[in-house]
């Protein structure tokens, strides 16, 4: 067997005429025998490495190639010397002498002689760091912006949903009391019949209204998730501790409690899941069907990246079919009973969402309700 | 002006069904009057009748921010009901909302005769029955 070097000298000038693209500074050339030693290169290949010439000559290619890359360059080579590819051309980093980093596009074509057999590689290797770093850069600029975009997409939503609510909620119960003040001025209704009428709705008006305002001041208080602390917390803790709680609240506690944490904890607010959990929980116990014992199913499991869990009773449920975005929506309340409709289920989709999560419901009338959660659904989209 | 048989009134806040069913006495505008806090059963009683003309609303004042089934989903439903209902109802949106986009979505709707911002007075509740049609 011929010595590579020799055939190597012997071939290249005469071969390949590669003497004018050996010699211009735009592209790097080199030569490597078929076991990956350096046989000769050029000065442009030499200044992006960062060496002379005569200190690569001989160098092996792992000597300047990152270890990150090391699998899929042999496994080209190899490509290249089963003979099922002729060429091909990739991108990879370089550790120059100095040792930082340049980018690099690397064409590899192997030689052939006349019985078809590799003699050596030819590499040809141009700079492309300034522009790979400027793509990386702005690239990961892109994701920056895309996260701050969704960020402000949802506070705008959130603001959309306030204006919604002082529309609805705080005018509407203003708006009876002028009412009721202009129909008491009209005079066309008697005094002295009317008083407790009017007093009794008055107080109901101002109560309900000062509820409104106590709901959208805590709505107001759940903070973004980049604001709120979160810890790994475990469902079957948060959910004693819910229970613990309801101790002593819920009037009727016995019911059946099916649990099948498949996803065991979430990285989340220890405080929020509490109270997501407890408004579900009593939301259940409080519509509970009088025909059956109550039964409450809870799971959790981990799908395509999201975290979900399924909180599903067989109380009285609700006719969803014909409207299902108004079960999370704040609702006027004209009694004063602070666990009216309503209230939970908003406070609730308010936490969810702050945490970049999705919450929605199923129902059937008297088969009972099934909310999913999809804890890190932001995350995704 | 037109005194009415039947009034509808769809609206889950009692104090502004107290105001209109007030009114509506005083000034003797209606012979009777149906009350529902919410929708849906309205639209139970709507179907019921549909066959019944003498029985059905002359004019329904509706509410739009209602639990469960708000004064929108109401009037989706009405229209896919309205060819059935032996009767051409005006409806009356009377709404806290400010907000002139449900305003314009008010529009969208044939059977929407008008639309109306509380709070509900006299003057309001006189506007309406003049614009019914004699």
């Amino acid at each position: 067997m011929k010595d590579p070097k020799s055939i190597f000298i012997n071939s290249v000038w005469k071969e390949n005429k590669l003497e004018a693209l050996y010699n211009t500074p735009l592209i790097g050339v080199a030569f490597s025998s078929k076991q990956g030693y350096v046989l000769e290169l050029n000065q442009q290949y030499a200044d992006m490495l960062g060496y002379t010439r005569r200190e690569l000559v001989g160098t092996f290619w792992t000597d300047f190639s990152p270890p990150e890359y090391k699998e899929l360059t042999l496994n080209l080579y190899h490509r290249l010397l089963k003979k099922e590819i002729s060429c091909f051309t990739y991108e990879k980093e370089y550790i120059r002498k100095d040792k930082s980093r340049i980018w690099v596009e690397i064409s590899v074509q192997s030689k052939k002689n006349e019985f078809d057999n590799i003699e050596y590689f030819i590499v040809l290797a141009r700079d492309i760091d300034d522009r790979k770093k400027t793509l990386l850069k702005l690239d990961a600029e892109m994701k920056q912006n895309e996260a701050l975009i969704s960020k402000l997409k949802f506070q705008n939503e959130q603001l959309k949903e306030f204006a919604n609510l002082i529309s609805h909620n705080l005018r509407a119960p203003v708006g009876s009391m002028i009412g009721l003040l202009e129909l008491y001025d009209s005079g066309i209704v008697d005094y002295k019949q009317s008083i407790g009428v009017f007093s009794e709705q008055y107080r109901n008006l101002t109560y309900s209204l000062l509820d409104t305002i106590n709901t959208i001041g805590s709505a107001l208080d759940i903070k973004d998730r980049s604001e709120v602390k979160k810890e790994k917390v475990s469902f079957k803790e948060i959910l004693n501790t819910v229970i613990i709680s309801l101790l002593g609240k819920a009037k009727d506690l016995d019911f059946d409690l099916i649990t099948d944490f498949e996803l065991e904890e979430i990285t989340y607010s220890k405080s929020y899941l509490i109270s997501i959990i407890q408004n579900l929980l009593s939301n259940s116990l409080k519509y509970r069907s009088t025909e059956r014992k109550l039964r409450v199913e809870i799971k959790t499991y981990y799908t395509n990246e999201q975290e979900i869990m399924e909180f599903s009773d067989n109380g009285t449920g609700i006719n969803l079919e014909q409207n299902s975005r108004n079960i999370f929506g704040l609702h006027k309340t004209f009694h004063t009973n602070k666990d009216s409709k309503g209230v939970g289920l908003f406070l609730t989709r308010k936490h969810v969402e702050a945490m970049g999560g999705k919450i929605f419901a199923e129902s059937k009338q008297n088969y009972g309700i099934k909310f999913t959660l999809i804890f890190n659904y932001h995350e995704n989209h | 002006m037109k005194i009415i048989e039947n009034l509808c009134i769809i609206d889950d806040d009692r104090i502004c069904q107290f105001i209109i069913k007030t009114y509506a006495k005083a000034k003797a505008l209606a012979k009777h009057t149906h009350i529902f806090a919410d929708a849906s059963s309205a639209l139970e009683y709507l179907k019921s009748m549909s066959d019944n003309t003498p029985q059905l609303p002359d004019l329904i004042m509706l509410d739009i921010n209602m639990p469960i089934m708000d004064g929108w989903s109401f009037l989706d439903e009405y229209q896919k009901l309205s060819p059935w209902i032996n009767k051409k109802i005006p409806i009356f949106l009377i709404t806290s909302s400010i907000q002139e986009e449900d305003k314009m979505k008010a529009k969208q709707y044939n059977d929407v005769a008008g639309f109306y911002i509380k709070p509900i007075n006299e003057e309001l509740i006189m506007n309406i029955f003049h614009q019914l049609p004699n």
